[in-house]
């Protein structure tokens, strides 16, 4: 019979308390690609990515005896990554494309053809993968936490700090929005 | 009230598509493709790398710690030796060493000599030694 995630999680968590580092390793492991998700939707520069990926576990270590297990451990994890990543974009002051901006945003991003030669030879996948990475930082960052990560509205809304309603929303546009690009791109493709 | 497009989303998400509607046909593509995983490559050594950090850390964490303790020590050690200083009236006295202060001449010849074999021994004592 296997234990439920959240004794595991607490087995795991005491190991390392104790000092095992390979409980530290184990718990690494099994967040790895859930930080680099975070990560990387938020930071571009591929670069700083592994660092920041780096610095996260390193909080979560000095952090971890604070847990108090009022969430799960991967969504305590998730606002620790999204916290930092975020937080180096601000210091690196790279624009957020805030909501103020949505309407001017829209319509800047679908008739945006910059990256259209570029995906010339490209299916339509990797068109869609490229134009996730055009969106604003929170778009992407909520499209994989729910899409990627299989995250709910209200784990999503605890990790951002954003109220449901504003998960839901952005979520919304960023579907739309890549639908709209999608849309173009089908249109003219039916044109040729 | 929810606009076409939010229901049309919803509709997606639940599997019913309809590939002659643009609209439709866009978002299913979307849909498939969102749930892709973004390109995130960490390198084998990952969790080496975060475990040396920490080991690292720690130990300079606990050198901090020494060196903290170290302090309070020094800083102890002349409290004490202040506060027995005024309480017990001590003056230091040379006794037996006051007759140097009468050679002061040959004093500062010996730490000169000592110090010229000292330096004498370090140009020499290299080349010999060396095996």
């Amino acid at each position: 019979m296997s234990n439920s995630p959240m004794v595991e999680d607490e087995a795991l968590i005491s190991k390392v308390l104790e000092g095992d580092t390979e409980s530290f390793r184990q718990l690494i492991k099994q967040h790895e690609r859930l930080v680099a998700h975070m990560v990387s939707r938020i930071v571009r520069n591929s670069e700083d990515r592994e660092e920041l990926c780096q610095d996260v576990f390193l909080k979560v270590y000095d952090k971890l005896k604070e847990f108090n297990f009022k969430s799960k451990l991967s969504t305590w994890i998730a606002t620790i990554a999204y916290r930092h990543a975020i937080n180096h974009i601000r210091k690196k002051q790279i624009s957020f494309n805030e909501q103020s901006e949505w309407e001017d945003f829209k319509e800047q991003f679908i008739a945006n053809e910059n990256l259209e030669e570029e995906l010339a030879d490209k299916d339509l996948e990797e068109h869609v993968m490229v134009y996730i990475n055009q969106l604003p930082v929170h778009y992407r960052s909520v499209l994989t936490m729910y899409h990627v990560d299989g995250m709910s509205y209200q784990e999503i809304g605890k990790i951002t700090g954003m109220p449901e309603g504003t998960v839901k929303n952005y979520l919304f546009r960023a579907r739309n929005l890549l639908k709209e690009k999608i849309k173009k791109y089908l249109g003219k493709e039916e044109l040729r | 009230m929810k606009t076409p497009d939010e229901k049309l989303q919803e509709s997606i998400e639940q599997g019913r598509f309809d590939s002659s509607d643009l609209d439709s046909h866009a978002y299913q593509i979307v849909f498939e493709a969102i749930k892709k995983e973004p390109n995130t490559h960490l390198s084998p050594q990952f969790s080496d790398k975060i475990l040396s950090r920490i080991i690292k850390a720690e130990e300079k964490r606990a050198f901090q710690k020494d060196l903290m303790w170290l302090g309070i020590g020094v800083l102890v050690l002349i409290v004490t030796a202040i506060i027995t200083i005024v309480l017990t009236g001590f003056k230091l006295n040379a006794g037996a060493f006051k007759f140097v202060g009468n050679y002061g001449g040959l004093l500062v010849f010996a730490v000169l000599l000592i110090g010229f074999y000292q330096w004498v021994e370090r140009k020499i004592l290299p080349r010999h030694s060396a095996v």
